[in-house]
């Protein structure tokens, strides 16, 4: 989109009125265009003053109670105190080289959690090999490439290592339509790897970005996809990830992003 | 991208958001009371915003539990220097309910895949406010000194979650002039405001590219 054209989207932008694509080419056009855009300030310093024009309405007595209990439950699971929590939104693969400090994770119940990591390791082992009978039948017919295949069969390997260890959980991945379908595995000591086929290639500086998003946190970035014979890969340790977490993959115009760029290219939730 | 004498024209020093920003700093070191106390100062704001939005009591206070978890857990990501906490709370509560609604209709195309929060990967810029001291009555009077069309397609937008193109369709009102409706009902607001002095040297506000057709 050019700059006259970004501009005419300014006040949907600002009010929040975009689809999901236009709102990121404008997030896009904002971050690379050196060109000034008063317009956007001028237009935005307008939108908060809207909710003041509403009549302040009281939410039911319980919701403060189950707010105070979410937050309490992600109390248990925060980082200890003094933790550099901060450094979750900032942390990048290349100044970060040990286990990212996650947000404070999802409100997960002492029983839930028990639950998850009592789960046996062969139930996770089945689903995954569910997962890669499908994914892999589904995969060759459709590209029909063996050395691709192969590096696939040999990355998905890796991600079942990981998955039958005791405490893993696994992802399956894909696009919103199917697509770039692959698997993930997060051990219990952080230990990750995850495979996706289909993505386009990259060109320039142009990389696959992993984040991983925990409960209602922002995404964090925790390392880059190598690709070999159209396939993409990652094997590193991630740090423990509370199940139910999401594991999302974006294409970065470089290496080191700290916020993803839309659209998301394939996606999974974590699970025991 | 403004010159810092309008930037402080539109934010005037405010004592209610150091206040709130201390409460953040709390939240951040993991103090439930913190958030007791910013929940008690913004939960009736937040709640009408996600009410009206949503139209659902049930799916608002979910909404507005989302977003004061979203505060629990990123407090720490607030900056300072791109508005009041208020602000930055009352977005979150925004773009959350939107979220919501977009979802229970699907024709409307959402950001990123269904299983990501979408409200991670789209956390709002945040702006400076006009003015942290406006009343109701204010901000009222400066909406209802808008033409009817105008005012009609920021409420659709910010009120009821409808994209552009949503708002087009449902007022058969051509896409461009849904856009200038938009654009020039909240410069009149801003004009109503805050005054004509705030305008951004250089950058003409008005002119004949999109009038009010």
């Amino acid at each position: 989109m050019t700059h006259d054209e970004i501009l005419e989207l300014a006040a949907a932008y600002v009010l929040g009125a975009l689809e999901g694509s236009e709102e990121q080419a404008v997030r896009e056009h904002l971050a690379t265009c050196d060109l000034p855009h008063p317009e956007f300030e001028e237009l935005g310093s307008v939108v908060p003053v809207l909710a003041e024009a509403l009549e302040p309405v009281e939410p039911s007595a319980d919701l403060r109670e189950r707010i105070m209990r979410a937050a309490a439950r992600d109390l248990e699971v925060r980082p200890a105190p003094g933790a550099p929590a901060s450094a979750a939104g900032t942390a990048t693969p290349a100044d970060a080289p040990t286990a990212p400090a996650y947000p404070p994770a999802a409100p997960v119940s002492r029983d839930r959690r028990r639950r998850f990591w009592a789960r046996p390791a062969w139930a996770l082992t089945a689903a995954a090999a569910v997962a890669l009978a499908v994914l892999g039948v589904w995969n060759v017919r459709l590209q029909g490439d063996l050395a691709a295949a192969q590096a696939y069969r040999d990355h998905v390997e890796q991600v079942l290592a990981i998955a039958r260890q005791q405490g893993s959980a696994i992802a399956i991945l894909a696009g919103d339509q199917g697509q770039n379908a692959g698997l993930a595995a997060v051990g219990a000591d952080g230990a990750a790897a995850m495979v996706l086929r289909g993505l386009q290639p990259t060109t320039g500086s142009q990389v696959y970005e992993a984040w991983v998003i925990v409960g209602n946190s922002a995404p964090v970035p925790v390392g880059e996809l190598s690709m070999r014979d159209g396939v993409a890969y990652l094997t590193q340790n991630v740090g423990k990830i509370p199940p139910g977490s999401t594991i999302a993959f974006t294409k970065e115009p470089g290496p080191g992003s700290k916020a993803p760029t839309l659209p998301v290219v394939s996606a999974g939730k974590l699970a025991g | 991208m403004t010159d810092p004498a309008a930037a402080s024209r539109l934010r005037p020093a405010n004592p209610a958001d150091a206040a709130d920003q201390a409460c953040l700093k709390r939240i951040a070191g993991g103090q439930l009371d913190a958030l007791e106390e910013l929940y008690d100062r913004y939960r009736s704001m937040a709640y009408s915003i996600s009410l009206r939005i949503t139209a659902d009591a049930t799916l608002a206070e979910d909404v507005v539990q989302d977003a004061f978890l979203g505060a629990w857990r990123n407090a720490e990501r607030y900056a300072a220097g791109r508005g009041s906490v208020k602000t930055w709370l009352l977005s979150i509560v925004h773009h959350r309910a939107v979220d919501a609604v977009r979802r229970r209709r699907p024709t409307t195309e959402l950001p990123g895949h269904e299983q990501v929060p979408p409200l991670a990967l789209t956390l709002p810029d945040v702006w400076p406010e006009v003015s942290a001291g406006l009343d109701r009555e204010a901000v009222r009077a400066a909406l209802d000194g808008l033409s009817d069309v105008q005012r009609h397609a920021i409420e659709l937008a910010y009120f009821r979650g409808l994209t552009q193109q949503e708002i087009s369709e449902r007022t058969d009102t051509p896409l461009g002039t849904v856009k200038s409706r938009m654009r020039l009902g909240l410069l009149a607001m801003r004009r109503t405001l805050v005054g004509d002095g705030s305008e951004v040297e250089g950058y003409p506000t008005g002119g004949s590219r999109e009038t009010d057709r």
